[in-house]
């Protein structure tokens, strides 16, 4: 390898890159940003996929980020910004959870309460507005994702219509957004 | 201690192995292009219109009834003289003798067998009749209230028909023939299997039979009405379900007989045929029954709710469920039969088959919600809609919720600001 090539990576990789759409709103909201979906604990990582047109820009731990400000909230998990043909960034949120019992329905529930609650707030606005974007480029906003255990939500039953009352789909064992 | 005794060596203990399941395989026969079932003691095959479902069970009753089959159509003076094409279409319908090719192959338990070969008579031993048939066409055994013997259907039209039919007839002229009522039968199933029937099925009605025009004739006595409903009269779902109803008795002998001798497997089409969920879930009360009493059971179906039972019973097994939850399920009271059906049904085998065009039959019996085949999420597509209705009502939600609006303003208080 000449010294030359080495020196010319080296300067790449020094110029930050422009933060994205979801990263400002973020931090706004007063929250840390990982770049893709490095806030996304790795365990979880393999499970959220997304299509060739889309890419993942960014990620915060919502749970994490509030855990100490409000410990027995029903935290969400996870945002993450997306980019589809690196331009319209949009944001989605998703929430690792067990989808073993009819009873983590409500859980799940009061977990989107707490997080449209969080989206309303005026440090929020950003990150809302990207939520917005997410349906409007035909995206659901909302995802459970249940990659370990058994899945006993049954598709039809009373819990499957108050998630999608709520703009939920059923939960799935790999979210692969598209 | 005897130290002979200890001496001696131990007999070994034999884990008790669960028999291996009966498999049926069959290929490229009309539109079953494979399909392996491996049957449980109750199996449940799912699947679109034409997918084969109905050839399929009558090709597991002509495999395991065929010297009886041939019987029944000597007895009733239908000869086929060697033509094995002749008898394919007597037994599955006209026209069916074609379905079988060069290609197509049978196995009953890894055992090489051939259609044409079953069409013809042999001189086996075993003649009984080992698979009770009650066939998606049952409302035809009743016409007009009336049953039907087996000679009264024509050629081509299907065997399983017209023997479910003469049984019925042959009940109702026989043993039933002196009885002017039909349900509810004290000696007849269990009352904690009566009352739902009564409730969910009958509607407090009773089913009896009218032999005043010299000809008995099924009616259903209606409390306050002197003369019974006629048959045509009835709802679409009684008129489905009394042949069943007869088509249990039958399997459910009076006077403490557990369950007829030779029969092992009871086959029913569509138990859902024009019911309402309530009445689905007794019949399915009625197939735990069968279970209990030793019959292996296949079904055929369309109904979510059979699939529902079906998945129950095994998140129950998975998950160390009791007789109790069995019992709740089907709303049943705490006393010792109900107890005891829930019980023995925990132990039974319970196997999903989904039958789909131009495919290979698949088990789904984890019927898995969360599944990555389709089929299996989507129980065989019997809660496609249902999931694709759901993603709908969330995209709309979604899209909805995402539209920017104005905040409304804030009413002054003499409600001028709210022009």
């Amino acid at each position: 390898m000449s010294t030359a090539g080495r020196k010319t990576r080296t300067a790449a990789a020094a110029v930050p890159s422009k933060p994205s759409a979801f990263e400002c709103a973020a931090i706004i909201a007063g929250l840390h940003a990982s770049k893709g979906k490095g806030a996304v604990k790795r365990q979880y990582q393999a499970g959220i996929a997304s299509g060739p047109t889309l890419k993942f820009t960014a990620s915060v731990d919502m749970d994490e980020s509030c855990k100490a400000a409000e410990p027995d909230s029903h935290r969400w998990d996870y945002g993450l910004g997306v980019e589809r043909n690196h331009e319209n960034e949009f944001a989605v949120w998703v929430e690792p959870h067990p989808a073993s019992s009819t009873g983590e329905v409500s859980k799940i529930i009061a977990k989107l309460d707490w997080l449209e609650r969080k989206l309303e707030q005026p440090a929020f606005k950003d990150l809302k507005a990207l939520t917005q974007k997410a349906a409007q480029a035909g995206v659901p906003r909302f995802h459970w994702l249940a990659i370990t255990g058994d899945i006993r939500i049954r598709p039809g039953s009373r819990e499957a219509v108050l998630l999608s009352k709520r703009g939920l789909r059923l939960p799935t064992r790999h979210l692969a957004l598209s | 201690m005897n130290l002979q005794l200890m001496a001696m060596p131990l007999p070994k203990i034999r884990r008790q192995r669960k028999p291996k399941p009966s498999v049926l395989r069959i290929e490229n026969l009309g539109p079953i292009r494979q399909a392996e079932v491996a049957f449980g003691d109750l199996t449940v095959i799912v699947g679109p219109q034409a997918t084969g479902k109905s050839i399929f069970l009558q090709t597991l009753k002509l495999v395991l009834d065929s010297n009886h089959i041939h019987d029944a159509f000597k007895h009733h003076s239908v000869a086929f003289n060697g033509n094995s094409g002749a008898f394919l279409g007597g037994y599955y319908g006209k026209g069916m003798a074609a379905a079988w090719s060069d290609a197509s192959s049978l196995k009953w338990n890894a055992k090489p067998l051939k259609l044409p070969d079953l069409a013809k008579p042999t001189k086996a031993r075993d003649r009984n009749e080992h698979v009770f048939f009650i066939p998606a066409q049952r409302v035809m055994s009743l016409a007009g209230g009336v049953t039907q013997n087996f000679g009264q259907f024509n050629y081509g039209d299907p065997y399983t028909l017209r023997y479910f039919s003469d049984a019925v007839h042959d009940l109702l002229q026989n043993e039933f023939g002196a009885k002017g009522e039909l349900f509810p039968q004290p000696n007849r199933l269990n009352d904690t299997l009566r009352k739902p029937i009564t409730d969910h099925l009958f509607g407090g009605s009773k089913l009896a039979v009218d032999a005043s025009d010299f000809t008995k004739r099924l009616v259903l006595k209606v409390p306050g009405h002197k003369e019974g409903l006629p048959f045509l009269a009835w709802s679409a779902g009684q008129r489905e379900f009394t042949p069943l109803l007869l088509g249990l008795y039958w399997l459910c002998p009076a006077g403490g007989t557990r369950k007829r001798d030779d029969i092992e497997w009871v086959v029913i089409e569509e138990p859902e045929m024009g019911l309402h969920p309530q009445g689905i879930t007794t019949v399915l009360l009625l197939v735990l029954e069968l279970l209990r009493r030793g019959y292996k059971v296949v079904l055929s179906t369309h109904s979510p709710v059979v699939l529902d039972m079906v998945w129950a019973l095994q998140e129950f097994k998975q998950l160390e469920g009791t007789e109790g939850d069995v019992r709740a399920l089907f709303d049943l009271p705490n006393n010792n039969y109900a107890k005891d059906l829930g019980k023995v049904v925990l132990k039974k085998d319970c196997r999903v088959y989904f039958f789909d065009r131009n495919q290979t039959v698949r088990d789904i019996s984890k019927l898995d919600p969360g599944a990555t085949d389709t089929a299996e999420a989507q129980w065989g597509g019997l809660v496609g809609f249902a999931i694709r209705t759901g993603d709908a009502i969330a995209t709309v939600v979604n899209r909805y919720e995402s539209k920017p609006r104005r905040k409304p303003r804030k009413a002054t208080v003499d409600g001028a600001g709210s022009q």
